[in-house]
């Protein structure tokens, strides 16, 4: 039985990963591992000017090169030269009068008989093309001197209005009113697999797309739009992934369709794997947002007013963008209950690598700006960080900053009371302050987060939110099942395997969950915003309830009892009034096979309806929040600017804990990318437009050797939708960690952080200026 | 590739096309990203008895192939050599000091070279051999610039001869990187010194990754002599510091900050 008195079998239990020894031991097949007969390799050839107009073409030389087979560039397009699911503005592959609007635009698609020569072949692809002063900065931008695309560099605008709004009247009320300006930087995803994709002309004469992705059926739309050939006629099939982080939400797409277009051209397999360089370079990564604060309090510390504006640089194309800041817009005035909120979220384009997806989606630079206000204002009014967070937190009966109406439980309040618990934090705070008294050179430093998070797509993404699963119950008693959902590293297979059990009884080694297929599985969305346990998981839970049914009647038949006797056990199947009488799985998988049961079911589970007025950025824009607080204590030392994390309570509300080491590993992972974003993890850029952090090298992410040690705490608030109540961690586990350790460091040596990455060259200006 | 089994088929092997592949922990890196510019790789892996480290009396040699890690296990080492050992431990990682050499970082002439650091300060004498016979060559005249050495074509670094210094002396090294470990340094100080009631009697200051080459700090090692050990000598150190590197800007830092944490390292070691 677990704490809340619910007795199950498999929710909550911590097992291993299913696919985990084949990682382990190196046997997993990634796409570099798939070999097909004849195969060509690409390479892309790209603009390399970072603002221009393209006149011409010329691939006479890089077609004579050695080992090519052939050069393709927009004549060899069929269907429609665009890439990009939410904004289309994305060539395949630009045509003369085409604007250039990155370095990493694609001019050529080069076909040979090894990587290497393709890649030797792109790099003679001549272009001629009239340059353009190239915009890499957001204000400049948003200056609107120089223009991009169309006639404004602005190609988003949203708005959250509530109460209040009028930035004249709404802090009138206020004992306190603060201001804040912040810079989040870039984040490069950093999964250890680069992107990779296989393109092939398979049996039934259309093409199947392997590849490591997060989105096989984004995939498949894409691919059947730019060959312009039927849905039907293209089938996605995920190869294991090696970690995606988001940077494998759109961006296999862009990688799938030149492969496909080559198969196409060509009728040969096409494989396209990047090198670490190449996907530095031309891939998405986390939008750097800049955001100005103005938040009003009364002298106890609740929050009557917050205003936020925030510009965010969307890079060449606008790809994602426009979601991602519709999520910094609902998540930009935090995790709590206000009454006057006015939030403006831009996105700019700018002449660099179009942004994108990244574990959070444009919300953890916004909380680093809220939280950092929010330490600031309890500093001033000399109110306990925790307790200002307490006293303004969300709860069943209060309205977000959108409006939304929580009508159910919450665990946000009970992530601060446990963290305060478990950090001792009255005593860690006066241990810090007796080290610093104690060390001249070397300061400690406790920073507070504290984050709501909308899981799945929400409002303005339901068309996209429902998932599907197909399960079967072989005759041997193992289970199959599909989802739509794509394991990614992040556990989701053990998670859909540990929900079937739960249901059926049968025990996870018994269960398989296959690649994702979409010849199989209907449009189940994208494998994002936290949504794969709530969504792909009910599907399983809704096609494992129907099969249960079906074996509970086979059941029912052997044992010679009523149906609604049966009760499911550890791998079999008993009648509750008399539990001898008992059969297991297997026999009932058996005899449900000899009878012609036909054991298998679709499941599909889509979002509960959402009410969102967009002009005004008002209603319910999730279906549900996960809630996290985090306590961190950093070491900084004074004469290098070197930071150390040293330890971090973290508390998340998580509705249920269903795959617990899962949840654990989420954590952990989550919160140590969140640390290399706020201070390892630094994108430089010359120019002219072009990458120069392109490998881990110079790009340093955080090792091992930076694990700061762990006190992780589940608080379970069950979500009445979820399966058995579960909501997501994915990305709330990131999520508090750039704001509450640049609280930290802000603690430690007595000055505010108002920018991450915190690099050392910025942290020791900060400490050095008096 | 070739693998010369001893020292005189290593020697007919080097010629201007050749290059010596030692631990490969720099030479893997570099032909990754640009390519190595030479068409034969001459490979000391089977090369015999050249990884040793031998006490000489008045000083060690430690020979071509030493690894870092069999430098941190030597007993003569951590007794006499402290700043040995504290450089080589922020070299990389357990699995790059199983390979690296420490002839291997003399000879890829990194301003960042943490090795190389430590036998500034220790005043080491580099044993350079070629069919014409062999050379001994002291570390900073060895080192011209950043991947630029003395070494003629035709010669590679037999050993590394390291003078034994007091047993009284005190080490102290402090390296800046963007992480922890697997890091390449930013700006780093060592130093050995010796103090008679509590004033210099002699000190030795080398910085790393603040000038093309790593320095020892000649001016500042002058002017302590004879100063007391404390903070107000640690803040005209400090300034001199600044005053004394030259660094350059690149993707891992700006040269202001380094030149204030040059100048703060010296702070560091005071405290
Ligand atoms: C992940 C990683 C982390 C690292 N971290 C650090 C670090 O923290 N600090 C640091 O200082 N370095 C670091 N390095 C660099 C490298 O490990 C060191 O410079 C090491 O000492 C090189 O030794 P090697 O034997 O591997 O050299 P190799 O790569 O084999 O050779 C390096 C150069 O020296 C030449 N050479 C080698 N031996 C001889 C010889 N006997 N005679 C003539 N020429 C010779 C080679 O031709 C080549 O030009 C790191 C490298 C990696 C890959």
């Amino acid at each position: 039985m677990n704490k809340n008195g619910i007795n199950f079998k498999a929710v909550g239990k911590r097992v291993n990963r299913l696919e985990g020894k084949e990682k382990v031991c190196g046997t997993s097949k990634y796409i570099k591992d798939l070999e097909f007969e004849d195969m060509v390799y690409v390479a892309i050839a790209t603009a390399n000017v970072a603002h221009g107009i393209l006149k011409s073409i010329n691939v006479e030389e890089a077609k004579a090169s050695k080992g090519v087979v052939d050069v393709l560039t927009y004549e060899d397009v069929p269907g429609k030269n665009e890439m990009g699911d939410v904004v289309a503005d994305y060539p395949a592959l630009l045509k003369p009068g085409d604007k250039i609007a990155y370095v990493g635009d694609y001019v050529a698609f080069v076909a040979a008989e090894s990587p290497e020569l393709a890649r030797q072949a792109a790099k003679k692809v001549r272009i001629d093309y009239k340059e353009l002063p190239p915009v890499f900065d957001i204000d400049e931008a948003m200056r609107d001197k120089i223009v991009i695309h169309g006639d404004t560099n602005i190609k988003t605008h949203y708005v959250v209005k509530k109460g209040e709004y009028d930035p004249e009247k709404m802090f009138e009320n206020c004992d306190l009113v603060l201001e804040g300006e912040f810079f989040a930087d870039y984040q490069e995803q950093a999964y250890l697999e680069p992107q990779g994709v296989i393109a092939i002309i398979d049996l039934n004469n259309t093409f199947t797309v392997y590849g490591s992705m997060q989105c096989p059926y984004y995939v498949q739309n894409g691919v059947a739009e730019v060959l312009g050939i039927p849905y039907s006629d293209v089938r996605v099939i995920q190869t294991e992934t090696g970690g995606a982080f988001g940077g494998k939400e759109d961006v296999p797409t862009y990688f799938a369709v030149p492969a496909a277009l080559v198969a196409n051209k060509l009728k040969r397999p096409a494989k396209l794997c990047l090198d670490r360089e190449e996907d530095l370079q031309l891939t998405s990564k986390r939008h750097p947002i800049k955001s100005r604060y103005k938040v009003g309090v009364t002298d106890y510390g609740r929050i009557r007013a917050l205003r936020c504006e925030a510009i965010g640089d969307m890079g060449g194309h606008g790809t994602l963008s426009p979601i991602v800041l519709w999520r910094s817009v609902v998540h930009a005035a935090g995790a709590y209950d206000i009454k006057n909120v006015s939030v403006d979220v831009y996105g700019v384009y700018t002449n660099k690598v179009p942004c994108g997806a990244y574990r959070g989606f444009g919300s953890p630079q916004v909380f680093f700006g809220v939280e950092s206000m929010m330490d600031q204002i309890a500093q001033e009014l000399k109110i306990d960080r925790l307790h200002i967070r307490q006293i303004n937190a969300l709860e069943k009966g209060k309205t977000t900053p959108t409006g939304h109406l929580l009508n159910e439980d919450i665990g946000a309040k009970e992530t601060i009371t446990k963290i305060r618990e478990r950090s001792d934090w009255e005593q860690l705070q006066k241990e810090v302050d007796d080290f610093n008294k104690n060390h001249k050179y070397v300061k400690r430093g406790l920073g507070v987060s504290h984050i709501h998070y909308g899981v799945a797509l929400g409002a303005m993404g339901q068309r996209l939110d429902a998932s599907g699963a197909f399960v079967q119950v072989f005759k041997d008693g193992t289970i199959g099942i599909q989802i739509g959902g794509t394991e990614m590293g992040q556990g989701a297979k053990t998670t859909m395997a540990l929900i079937a059990s739960e249901i059926l009884g049968q025990d996870i080694s018994k269960i398989r969950v296959y690649q994702p297929d979409t010849a199989f599985v209907p449009d189940s969305g994208p494998t994002v915003a936290s949504r794969t346990t709530l969504f792909s998981g009910n599907a399983v839970k809704l096609a494992c309830e129907q099969l249960l049914i079906k074996m509970k009647t086979v059941a029912a038949g052997h044992l010679n009892v009523p149906k609604e006797n049966i009760v499911v056990g550890e791998k079999c199947f008993y009648d509750h009034d008399n539990p001898d009488a008992c059969i297991s799985f297997h026999e009932v998988a058996q005899m449900s096979d000899t009878e012609n049961e036909g054991l298998s079911a679709t499941g599909w589970f889509k979002t509960p309806k959402l009410h969102w007025d967009v002009e005004k950025g008002f209603g319910e824009a999730y279906v549900t929040y996960s809630f996290a607080t985090n306590v961190v204590l950093v070491e900084v030392d004074m004469l290098t600017a070197h930071v150390q994390v040293l330890k971090v309570f973290a508390g998340h509300d998580v509705g249920r804990a269903i795959n617990l080491d899962g949840i654990y590993g989420q954590v952990q992972g989550g919160f140590v990318q969140g640390m290399g974003y706020a201070l390892y993890e630094v994108l430089k850029h010359d120019d002219k437009g072009h990458l120069l952090t392109t490998n881990f090298n110079t790009l340093t992410i955080p090792t091992i050797q930076e694990m700061p040690e762990f006190e992780i705490e589940i608080v379970e608030a069950p979500f009445s939708k979820g399966p058995f109540g579960a909501k997501g961690i994915g990305e709330p586990s990131l999520i508090p960690a750039p704001a509450a350790i640049a609280n930290a460091v802000s603690h430690a040596i007595g000055k505010r952080i108002t920018q991450i990455p915190i690099t050392k060259d910025y942290l020791l200006k900060v400490i050095s200026e008096s | 590739m070739v693998f010369p089994r001893d020292e005189e088929e290593l020697l007919e092997q080097l010629d201007e096309n050749s290059i010596i592949l030692n631990g490969g922990t720099d030479i893997m890196v570099r032909n990754r990203v640009k390519g190595l510019n030479a068409s034969k790789i001459v490979s000391l892996d089977k090369l015999q008895d050249m990884d040793k480290i031998i006490d000489e009396g008045d000083a060690i040699r430690i020979l071509a192939k030493t690894t870092y890690s069999q430098i941190l296990s030597n007993k003569t080492v951590q007794q006499l050599f402290p700043i040995l050992q504290m450089t080589i431990r922020e070299i990389g990682s357990t699995q790059i000091r199983n390979r690296g050499t420490l002839t291997g970082n003399i000879v890829n002439a990194s301003p960042a070279g943490d090795g190389v650091l430590a036998l500034y300060l220790l005043d080491a004498l580099l044993v350079i051999r070629s069919k014409e016979g062999e050379r001994t060559v002291r570390i900073d005249n060895f080192i011209k610039g950043p991947g630029n050495t003395a070494l003629e074509v035709g010669e590679y670094v037999h050993s590394v001869i390291i003078p034994k210094c007091s047993k009284h002396a005190a080490h102290y090294f402090k390296k800046v990187g963007q992480r922890k470990a697997m890091a390449i340094s930013i700006a780093s100080m060592g130093a050995i010194y010796t103090l008679k009631k509590d004033m210099f009697l002699n000190l030795k200051m080398a910085f790393g990754s603040v000038a093309p080459t790593v320095i020892r700090a000649d001016e500042i090692e002058a002017m302590a002599l004879g100063m007391e050990f404390n903070e107000t000598t640690a803040t005209i150190l400090s300034q001199k510091a600044k005053q004394t590197v030259k660094p350059i800007s690149d993707v891992r830092a700006s040269s202001e900050y380094r030149k204030e944490v040059a100048g703060n390292l010296v702070l560091g070691m005071f405290e």
